[in-house]
């Protein structure tokens, strides 16, 4: 059994897995600014140890070929839930042209995912500017499999944060997707996830869109305000995505909230 | 696969003050423990666990944090308490930089060292109370291997209490029976013929050379009678371990729980085929089988140095029992045959089960949210047809570090081995040589 992965989507949104060969831990770094720990298993998979109480950030090094490189958009999977970004780190001239190295920050904050939470919270997540400088789009890969839906009444997550001054951002559109992939195997009823957004700061033109596997869920509903917007669809089926554009005038400060509905049981 | 784990750790100083400590203090910590020697399967192994730690300890010096005592204990996310990792007093510190220090430290099995006694007046009664009740229960009191264990540990523990503020170190746990069925040559003690019999004889507390046996060697004979082993468990408490124990079950590990390029298995077995034992009216007792060489590698119990004899060759011998038979079907274990039958667990009846304990030397290390134990089987599921059952004989845990288990033993088939021996074989041959040749320098010592 494969419990975590680090995988990317290919063309058809299927996922392609890294194999063990290709992460590399970065123990030093991590280790010295927290207790956090990570082993590659015999499988090939990954054990994290996370530092709960500490502030400092998980990272993962992968060393991946350079076609993947600009494939990959999401990073590590959990069997139930896991989210994380990635941005290019540790490119050094000697380094083989076809091959890039990418980091992946875990926020604590995510691995703090675990059956025995009641209420999952994921804070301020940092994504970087350079993020967007390398056109790699930051996916954000969450696998509520039927173990989360059943025991978990909400899965949250409270606010993700793009840092950033306004300049880095100009002129794009920001895209930020996040597939929900159930876990196939187990899937039996279908579940209603609620997905809401709420921003602060002024962002005219704000959209907000709920899509499944690249085709416009039509059954959603869509509750804008004047600072927020919340969505809920059935998903029942496997994937959907959600996107969100927005012209960039400021930094953003988008909150996402998903949960399940707690009434659906 | 994601695993939380928290760390709690309680340091009491001399002077009555107690600092505790966590993640934030704790840069590092490991704990090992060991029933066997590294490389060498053997029964009756009395270690001490040690702990390693590096922790910001604040108010302190390293002189002052020498002594003191640290319980331990950690907590897995699938957990609802902390859960004790053990109690240790620190017997090194050094102090790295700041508030930060290296610390070493051991569990109670290193009070019963000699080294604890130093001959005061407490020390001389210990052993003068160990004698009269260890070394005279003849004939006279019924007592087991534990109660003896339990003895060993209470006078020790009498005899530290002025230099440890009269805190108790030494508390002995008995051995679970009604978890986990009877241990190895319990039944040390029978009524024949209406007498108490033993089937344990006296032993000094003092050893062929004359020398005080420590606590810690007596308890060692005694351990390997028991076919098992004394160690400090988690809690502290001191106790008798028994290979395979029943209250452990067996520990399960899959592939995506063992670290990549750590786990080394051996394609045999360790197979016991003989045991050499001091009984009274007897040099030795030998028990032999035939192992399977392809698969197994034989070994040898070779306890003839253990002062404590099988009494009961020696009532066999006064006529009680003229042959094994007899002794075996009176549901009595002379430690020959009990040694011999050592890796089976026994039910409360005393009859040995189908439960058989494997050793097959391995080691691994594993990422679980599980804890394990000395003397616990264990299943590696490397592959599906053929899963690796042993026991485990090592532990070391490491904070957010997993856990390297180990089964210790050696192949006696190698020739590395063989050419060990020989080098003994000589070694002793010329003892033997310059032996006799003193002696028959001596007027009228030759024979």
């Amino acid at each position: 059994m494969r419990i975590v992965d680090i995988y990317y989507l290919d063309a058809n949104q299927n996922p392609v897995f890294l194999t063990g060969d290709c992460i590399q831990t970065d123990h030093a770094d991590v280790s010295r600014k927290s207790n956090a720990k990570s082993y590659t298993m015999a499988d090939g998979s990954l054990t994290l140890y996370p530092a709960q109480n500490d502030s400092a950030e998980f990272t993962l090094y992968l060393e991946c070929k350079s076609a993947q490189a600009e494939a990959i958009s999401s990073a590590v999977r959990h069997g139930q839930l896991l989210f994380a970004g990635m941005r290019t780190a540790g490119k050094t001239s000697d380094t083989p042209t076809d091959h890039h190295y990418l980091e992946t920050a875990v926020h604590p904050a995510f691995i703090g995912l675990l059956p025995e939470t009641s209420s999952i919270k994921i804070k301020e997540i940092e994504a970087c500017a350079d993020l967007f400088g390398v056109q790699i789009p930051m996916n954000l890969v969450l696998s509520a499999g039927n173990y989360y839906m059943q025991n978990l009444p909400v899965i949250k997550i409270d606010s993700l944060s793009l840092a950033g001054n306004a300049e880095n951002f100009s002129g794009y559109t920001y895209q930020k997707s996040g597939w929900f992939c159930r876990n196939q195997i187990l899937h039996t009823n279908s579940d209603l996830l609620s997905v809401s957004f709420a921003y602060s700061g002024s962002v005219p033109n704000l959209s907000a869109s709920l899509k499944k596997s690249g085709v416009t869920v039509q059954n959603w509903n869509s509750v804008e305000t004047e600072n927020s917007c919340s969505a809920s669809l059935d998903v029942g089926l496997n994937q959907f995505a959600l996107l969100l554009s927005a012209p960039a005038y400021k930094p953003l400060g988008f909150r996402f909230s998903i949960w399940r509905n707690p009434a659906v049981s | 696969m994601i695993i939380h784990e928290k760390i709690f750790a309680e340091i009491s100083f001399r002077n009555g003050t107690r600092i505790k400590l966590a993640e934030k203090e704790i840069v590092s910590a490991s704990v090992r423990r060991q029933c066997c020697p590294d490389s060498n399967f053997e029964i009756g192994g009395v270690y001490s666990a040690s702990l390693s730690m590096t922790a910001s300890v604040s108010g302190t010096n390293s002189y002052n944090i020498r002594g003191a005592k640290i319980v331990l204990s950690t907590k897995y996310g699938n957990e609802e308490n902390f859960q004790p990792m053990g109690t240790f007093w620190v017997t090194q510190a050094s102090r790295i930089s700041g508030d930060l220090y290296s610390l070493t430290a051991q569990d109670a099995v290193g009070w019963l060292e000699t080294s604890s006694f130093n001959c005061s007046e407490d020390d001389k009664k210990m052993f003068e109370n160990l004698t009269r009740y260890i070394g005279e229960t003849y004939n006279q009191s019924p007592g087991t291997i534990q109660v003896w264990c339990w003895r060993i540990a209470i006078e020790t523990c009498n005899a530290l209490l002025s230099r440890t503020f009269g805190e108790n170190l030494l508390t002995w746990e008995d051995y679970n029976t009604a978890v986990n069925g009877r241990y190895t040559n319990d039944w040390n003690f029978e009524a024949v013929s209406g007498d108490i019999r033993n089937l344990l004889l006296t032993c000094s507390v003092r050893n062929a050379s004359g020398q005080t046996n420590s606590p810690r060697e007596l308890l060692h004979y005694l351990a390997e009678l028991a076919g098992g082993f004394i160690y400090a468990k988690e809690n502290g408490n001191l106790t008798l371990g028994q290979f395979g124990q029943a209250e452990f079950g067996q520990a399960e590990i899959f592939l995506h729980e063992i670290e990549m390029n750590s786990c080394e298995t051996a394609e045999y077995q360790l197979q016991n085929i003989l045991v050499l034992l001091r009984a009274c009216g007897h040099e030795d007792s030998t028990f032999t089988t035939i192992a399977d060489t392809v698969l197994q590698t034989p070994f040898r119990i070779q306890i003839d140095s253990n002062p404590f004899l099988d009494g009961f060759t020696e009532t066999a011998g006064n006529g009680y029992f003229t042959d094994y038979e007899a002794r075996y079907g009176n549901g009595l274990y002379p430690f020959k045959e009990g040694l011999y039958y050592f890796h089976h667990r026994k039910d409360d009846e005393g009859a040995l089960t189908s439960d058989r304990c494997a050793f097959r030397p391995f080691h691994c290390r594993v990422h679980k949210q599980e804890r394990f134990h000395l003397g616990q089987r264990v299943k590696l599921a490397l592959g599906e047809d053929n899963p690796v059952l042993s026991t485990i004989t090592s532990i070391k845990w490491t904070f957010r570090g997993g856990w390297e288990l180990a089964c210790a033993g050696e192949d006696s088939r190698t020739m590395a081995d063989a050419l060990q021996r020989s080098k003994a074989d000589k070694a002793l041959t010329d003892v033997k040589l310059r032996y006799e040749s003193l002696l028959s320098k001596i007027p009228g010592g030759g024979v």
